[in-house]
């Protein structure tokens, strides 16, 4: 004879596990039998590889990652790239301090980027060019340049009043604000050197950083569109090899005092930087 | 003495299928049956999207070049070797750029030859008493101060158990 009680609960306890066996295997049954699970699987899968992959980006770049996760809240954490839908899945990668975790909640789609300082996703896409520099803030420019005797195209460019020891200047004023000496060089490309060991060194760096800027969009050549940024197909806008690198040049050391920047260039590429030198010092020759 | 079965009988002999201990039973083999219906989809969802071989390690080496690691942030490499900056070459940046340890991924012993010098470091579960199972040198451009010289970065591999 079973004892007052037991009658109750043992039905309830029956039904109990008899639910959870039913909805959990329903639930399996459902996530495998519409694909959801592989989806998830798949898509936590090549996060992962992604983060891989930019963080292996020499420069920057994105990639816009087309499927439809709308459904799922997508997690890019420090090491693991998490996929949150009706399941949780995720898959790891190997980090770095650039990744930047960030959340999207039923992203329609999902960007993966490298923007230069850091890994991250964005659910539309980022806007990003080739260099990041600072902004660039030159008043009063007067500008003294050292150019190579080889490279006088560019003094009419600039606008600039050469002595016969090819040292130029342009501007209203009498103490240089900023000194640029141009070197024609063989190798193709363009190079920007700062002086390392000045104060004036981030102000230099700048116009470094925007000059090859300028010259890597192709806004100094004539026959190529205004403005075509890396982003918009997905490689690089100009095939110019452009550096950015320090110098101890002793010419350019002497004029410590007051922005400085030195610039190698090949021949066919010595007209372009002219022009874009002569934009950004805001010389007045934007024709 | 009391056997284990006679938990499982009745006391007039016949098996019974509501006591406590067969609740029990029948919750810890439905949990394992869950477990392995669980476990055998997984692996069939794992294969169906498995991650071609050799890619992610390849993505992993590429890393090292990169601006995230010793590749400098500043010059862009179009057409050229990649640079690499001497003064990034150290065990801090590459701690900074590759943390994986303990998790599966495989271990690096990193050594870059520019000129007479040659300087080497070790991700973390990188062990020198053990082979490395592969390695290969990539031709590389050092920069060392403001001069630019030719070098190589050797990769070894070791892979690590997760």
């Amino acid at each position: 004879m079973e004892r007052r009680g037991t009658l109750v609960l043992k039905p309830i306890v029956e039904l109990t596990i008899a639910a959870f066996v039913i909805v959990s295997f329903l639930g399996i049954a459902k996530m495998y039998g519409t694909g959801e699970a592989f989806l998830q699987e798949r898509f936590a899968r090549e996060g992962a590889l992604f983060a891989d992959a930019f963080l292996a980006v020499p420069g920057v770049g994105w990639v816009g990652y087309l499927p439809d996760v709308s459904p799922y809240t997508l997690q890019l954490e420090h090491s693991r790239f998490r996929v949150v839908g009706n399941a949780e899945t995720a898959h790891a990668f190997a980090s770095a301090d650039d990744v930047e975790p960030r959340e999207l909640v039923t992203p329609e789609h999902v960007f993966f980027f490298h923007d230069g300082k850091s890994v991250s996703i964005a659910d539309d896409q980022p806007a990003i060019t080739p260099f990041r520099c600072a902004p660039l803030e030159l008043d009063a420019v007067v500008v003294q340049a050292r150019l190579d005797e080889t490279s006088s195209a560019i003094d009419q460019l600039l606008g600039v009043r050469c002595g016969p020891d090819f040292l130029c200047a342009a501007g209203e004023g009498v103490r240089p604000t900023v000194f640029v000496k141009v070197v024609m060089v063989q190798e193709p490309g363009v190079t920007a050197r700062f002086f390392y060991d000045s104060p004036r060194i981030e102000e230099s760096r700048t116009l470094a950083c925007a000059v090859l800027r300028d010259v890597s969009l192709g806004l100094g050549h004539s026959d190529v569109p205004k403005r075509l940024l890396p982003a918009d197909n997905q490689q690089r806008a100009a095939p110019v090899p452009v550096w950015m690198l320090p110098t101890d040049d002793p010419e350019l050391g002497s004029h410590r005092d007051v922005v400085t920047l030195l610039i190698e260039a090949d021949e066919s590429n010595l007209v372009p930087v002219g022009r874009v030198l002569c934009r950004l010092l805001k010389l007045g020759c934007e024709s | 003495m009391i056997s284990p079965l006679s938990l499982f009988k009745k006391k007039r002999g016949s098996w019974i299928v509501d006591s406590l201990p067969f609740y029990l039973v029948f919750a810890i083999v439905v949990w394992m049956l869950f477990l392995l219906f669980a476990f055998i989809v997984n692996s069939s969802a794992s294969g169906k999207h498995a991650i071609p071989p050799g890619l992610e390690e390849f993505l992993l080496e590429q890393r090292f070049f990169s601006s995230s690691c010793f590749g400098t942030r500043d010059a862009f490499t179009d057409g050229q070797l990649p640079l690499i900056g001497q003064e990034l070459f150290n065990p801090l940046q590459l701690t900074r750029c590759y943390q994986a340890s303990g998790k599966g991924f495989p271990a690096y012993r990193l050594t870059l030859t520019a000129g007479d010098g040659e300087k080497t470091v070790l991700t973390l579960g990188y062990d020198e008493t053990r082979g490395a199972s592969r390695g290969r040198s990539s031709p590389v451009r050092v920069l060392a101060g403001d001069s630019v010289t030719d070098g190589t970065l050797r990769i070894e591999v070791q892979h690590v158990e997760g």
